[in-house]
């Protein structure tokens, strides 16, 4: 597939972005968000989001210049994997984990009528942070931000089939950790 | 709740995430990442270059252990180098031709080291004198 004239030259400022600072801000700016994003989605908390994506950015500045990638999706990547480490080691606190979960459990409580729940996204991230930090990097990457299989094989370094077949065992597994997050906060109501 | 994947996918799309960056965050994360990338670009040391890299921190640090050996070595020689000179053996020369002596120079340094020690006593002894009074033969 041709490549059109903006990922040429999104692929040319990743080359350059290695020994000219003005390239490296220019993916800065593109790729800000997206990873900030990524950080909210996997932490909840929008300050811990913004010390990981510091933390992301940093590690970026001081090794783009030995990054072997050249083109953009290289470079997105190497990006996301480098924010997968950083949140996966921010998460291997428990104390910061049960932090996220009482926030999450906080933000809960006024979504409850008439003995039903409605799923909001404070349970749905407390029933995703009880699965394994692999399984939650890849559920972030494929409904979140809409990244395919390959894509995501390429970011936690498994096959596309590897990726496919255990989505569909943590979508299992999210399911019971949603449905007890669901009894809990019904038992609460 | 969901029954699979796309259903999942529908309700992930309706949920209402505040994700909204902080621009004053942004901006200066960008000033911090420029200044880090710049501070990269400067000449690194000759000892930055050594611990930046694995293998050479290792050789360094062999080489570091092999120098401090080698002065240790230097000051106190090991037993096998030192001189078996006849005065670590005894020190009066009528000592020096004991038997036991005698022995214990044989084992530091075979017979050369005897020779030495006989011949270093008879030194010490000084000349025989040619008249030897009655009284002393006796």
């Amino acid at each position: 597939m041709a490549k059109t004239d903006n990922q040429i030259d999104i692929d040319d400022l990743v080359l350059r972005a290695r020994t000219e600072a003005d390239a490296l801000g220019r993916l800065y700016e593109l790729y800000y968000e997206r990873i900030f994003r990524f950080c909210v989605y996997r932490l909840f908390s929008k300050d811990a989001a913004e010390d990981v994506t510091s933390t992301v950015f940093l590690a970026v500045a001081k090794s783009i210049r030995t990054f072997p990638g050249r083109t953009e999706e290289d470079f997105r990547n190497w990006l996301y994997a480098i924010a997968t480490k950083q949140t996966n080691a921010y998460l291997r606190k428990t104390s910061r984990r049960n932090q996220l979960l009482q926030c999450a459990a906080a933000s809960m409580t006024d979504n409850c009528t008439d003995h039903s729940v409605e799923l909001d996204w404070p349970m749905l991230y407390a029933a995703i942070l009880k699965l394994k930090p692999k399984y939650q990097t890849i559920i972030t990457l494929r409904f979140f931000e809409n990244l395919d299989f390959e894509q995501i094989g390429k970011i936690i370094n498994a096959r596309p089939s590897t990726v496919r077949v255990t989505l569909h065992r943590v979508l299992k597994k999210l399911r019971t950790h949603l449905q007890t997050v669901i009894d809990g906060e019904k038992q609460n109501v | 709740m969901f029954k699979n994947e796309n259903d999942f996918k529908k309700i992930v799309s309706q949920l209402n995430i505040d994700n909204k960056p902080n621009d004053a965050h942004r901006e200066n994360l960008r000033r911090k990442i420029l200044s880090a990338f710049s501070k990269g670009q400067q000449p690194k040391t000759t000892w930055q270059s050594i611990i930046k890299n694995p293998i050479t921190k290792l050789a360094a640090a062999a080489v570091i252990i092999i120098a401090v050996g080698l002065f240790l070595v230097h000051r106190s020689p090991p037993e096998q180098t030192r001189d078996h000179s006849t005065t670590e053996v005894a020190k009066a020369p009528a000592k020096m031709l004991t038997l036991g002596s005698t022995t214990m120079a044989y084992r530091r340094g075979g017979m050369d080291a005897v020779e030495k020690q006989i011949e270093k006593a008879f030194t010490m002894l000084g000349p025989r004198t040619t008249n030897i009074p009655f009284e002393d033969l006796i």
